[in-house]
């Protein structure tokens, strides 16, 4: 899987989460999940556990801090992926 | 350091069968904070609600730190709780006015905590209704000089949400504390401040339904 497959991937598990579907459909790695898709704070564990379920994989706390924007999610995804394989 | 963070939760938005399930708590508690709960009642805090309310002091606490530390990550198994005090009367509170506003916190009717970050100590005053949590954080366990107030809302879109808790907040200044006309704005960083009155921290949440603020009398 590839950057973009797995940003088109992360778009799914975020849709639940915010009402701001604009911002949603035009993704892109420097989107901030609180400050631009306006998710609450409260959600973030239920993204990165939505996430972890998506791809089979599992999210450590030292990864999940790095976690602020789509960019940085798509990079704790791939090395997650990538450290099964 | 002059600061002050809040955190509100609006439980009716949160998946009370995940939370108490080990996957999702285990990103917001450590292990020795599994151990705090076994000593309180659980008539007055579900699993459940521990987990939220663990959630509320440690997003306190983080927005208390990063006012002068913007660069900390938020990562709630490392800001520790320390010490829980249950409040001395057990029983769940109802949040049954549209809005609730106070100079203080009574500790008869809140769970008071401390907590461990970074190299710091914090405090934070929390109370658990039976439909939201509230919490704020300070760096002294004197709370006396904090004023707070929480708001039920119709619309819960984002925008109605921060127009909502910036009118609250504007009312609540000019009851409290200050009759001249205040404008309230955001820091680069993100928080709120009072303009032109920069020792009188102040920190905002919404969540679903719910807004709140918290701010602090000279900044002591």
């Amino acid at each position: 899987m590839n950057r973009q497959e797995i940003l088109e991937g992360l778009k799914k598990v975020l849709a639940p989460y915010t009402m701001d579907k604009d911002v949603l459909n035009s993704i892109n790695e420097e989107t901030d999940f609180i400050k631009d898709l306006k998710i609450n704070s409260a959600n973030l564990v239920d993204i990165i556990i939505d996430a972890e379920e998506k791809y089979n994989i599992e999210i450590d706390v030292d990864s999940a801090e790095r976690i602020h924007n789509a960019g940085s999610c798509v990079d704790v995804i791939m090395e997650k992926l990538n450290e099964k394989n | 350091m002059i600061s002050i963070g809040n955190d509100i939760i609006a439980l009716e938005r949160t998946n009370a069968a995940r939370s108490k399930q080990e996957k999702f708590y285990s990103k917001i508690l450590c292990r020795q904070e599994n151990a705090l709960f076994k000593n309180i009642n659980s008539d007055i805090l579900s699993i459940e609600n521990f987990v939220w309310l663990a959630w509320s002091v440690k997003e306190s606490v983080y927005k208390f730190y990063t006012r002068t530390n913007q660069q900390a990550l938020f990562s709630p198994t490392k800001i520790v709780i320390q010490k829980i005090k249950a409040p001395l009367q057990q029983e769940i509170l109802e949040f049954d006015n549209a809005q609730l506003e106070r100079n203080s916190f009574n500790n008869e009717t809140c769970f008071c905590c401390e907590i461990q970050f970074a190299s710091d100590i914090f405090y934070t005053r929390t109370l658990v209704f039976d439909d939201i949590i509230f919490s704020v954080a300070n760096n002294t366990n004197c709370f006396e000089n904090i004023y707070w107030g929480i708001k039920n809302i119709d619309d819960d879109s984002y925008e109605a949400q921060s127009a909502a808790v910036r009118e609250f907040t504007l009312k609540g200044l000019n009851k409290f504390l200050l009759s001249e006309e205040l404008t309230i704005e955001k820091s680069l960083f993100g928080y709120p401040f009072i303009s032109k009155q920069n020792q009188i921290p102040l920190s905002f949440t919404h969540h679903g339904n719910y807004v709140a603020y918290s701010f602090k009398q000279n900044g002591k």
